[in-house]
């Protein structure tokens, strides 16, 4: 039981460090990038900074999506961490009170026997 | 512990970590739902748990009215039991899932409702076996049991029958990317031998409570 709950956690804390990850490209890379398709192409644009602001705004919107989404995944893989979790204590509590309950039995079978004895 | 599950333990700590390396590593991102379909994996697999653990149910409910051998009982309760949780599992992923396809958290398609249906009827399943007398119980859950399954079929061939168009029909050709499809089955493998360890848990359990509550009885008759 006591694996399964801690192999549970570990799969929350991975999912969590993996939903954290989402890259977020470094404006001199976009730079880079704009410059690298334009000087493989006939097409030239003369308004550099336009077209820069252009291609950060939608960079900007396609993270914001990825970000959303992964809210939505680990939203889900949360929830059912939590119902698993939640069923392996109720039935860790059930064998605790089930230990506790054969533990007194056999102590009032002790006495009865002792009491039988004198 | 039984020897089977000292077995199983390990084994399904590998399964459940090749399955997140799985998901996240090596299947591919679907394009319609991007990293939302990965949600998934699990979905189904628990769904697909859901119709075994009820079937389980079925059978020794059946097996129980023929032989009236009170361990088909505790393995038909048990059997619900881990059902229920899996069932859980398929009502609260499916809004989130549906919030983001469908752009609604709820809505009362046929096998929504249906799956909906199936989790009362096995919420009432244990009312009725926390509410009945032991002599009583067993007779009329195995009854409920037999009846609550019924509506397994209706769920699973609710897009069928009622033609809703949110979840694929029942026989539609999906094209399923190969990595896909190999994670999907890895975690259903996963699921099915989880459902089997709690199944085992459960029933040693049922079984000794009953056992214990037999002592008890005999004690008080003893004493009274």
């Amino acid at each position: 039981m006591r694996i399964l709950i801690v192999v549970s956690c570990i799969i929350v804390l991975v999912l969590l460090f993996l939903t954290m990850q989402v890259p977020k490209i470094a404006e001199n890379k976009i730079e880079q990038a704009i410059n690298d398709v334009q000087s493989a192409s006939e097409v030239q644009i003369e308004d550099q900074e336009a077209l820069q602001d252009v291609v950060m705004k939608i960079v900007e919107q396609l993270e914001s999506n990825q970000r959303t989404r992964l809210k939505y995944l680990v939203a889900a893989y949360l929830v059912i961490w939590l119902v698993f979790m939640l069923y392996l204590l109720r039935i860790g509590k059930q064998q605790q009170t089930l230990d506790q309950r054969l533990a007194q039995i056999e102590l009032d079978a002790s006495e009865s026997k002792d009491e039988s004895i004198e | 512990m039984g020897k089977q599950i000292k077995i199983l333990l390990p084994l399904i700590a590998i399964l459940l970590f090749l399955s997140i390396y799985l998901i996240f590593s090596y299947a591919d991102v679907e394009v319609s739902m991007l990293e939302v379909q990965k949600i998934f994996y699990l979905h189904v697999s628990a769904a697909m748990t859901v119709y075994l653990a009820f079937g389980v149910n079925f059978i020794f409910s059946i097996k129980y009215l023929i032989k009236r051998k009170s361990d088909d009982d505790l393995l038909a309760a048990s059997a619900a039991e881990i059902g229920l949780v899996f069932c859980t599992i398929v009502l609260l992923s499916g809004p989130i899932w549906a919030r983001y396809a469908w752009h609604t958290w709820w809505t009362w398609e046929a096998r929504l409702t249906s799956t909906l249906v199936l989790w009362l009827m096995y919420i009432g399943y244990f009312i009725l076996r926390n509410a009945l007398p032991a002599d009583n119980r067993r007779t009329f859950s195995a009854v409920l049991g037999i009846i609550a399954f019924i509506d397994v079929p209706i769920v699973h061939y609710a897009t069928k029958f009622w033609e809703t168009k949110l979840h694929p029909e029942r026989g539609t050709k999906l094209e399923v990317l190969p990595t896909i499809r190999n994670t999907w089955m890895i975690v259903l493998l996963t699921f099915i031998i989880l459902f089997v360890i709690l199944l085992v848990i459960q029933y040693k359990t049922k079984k000794t409570e009953s056992r214990y509550e037999a002592i008890r009885r005999k004690h008080l008759q003893e004493f009274s």
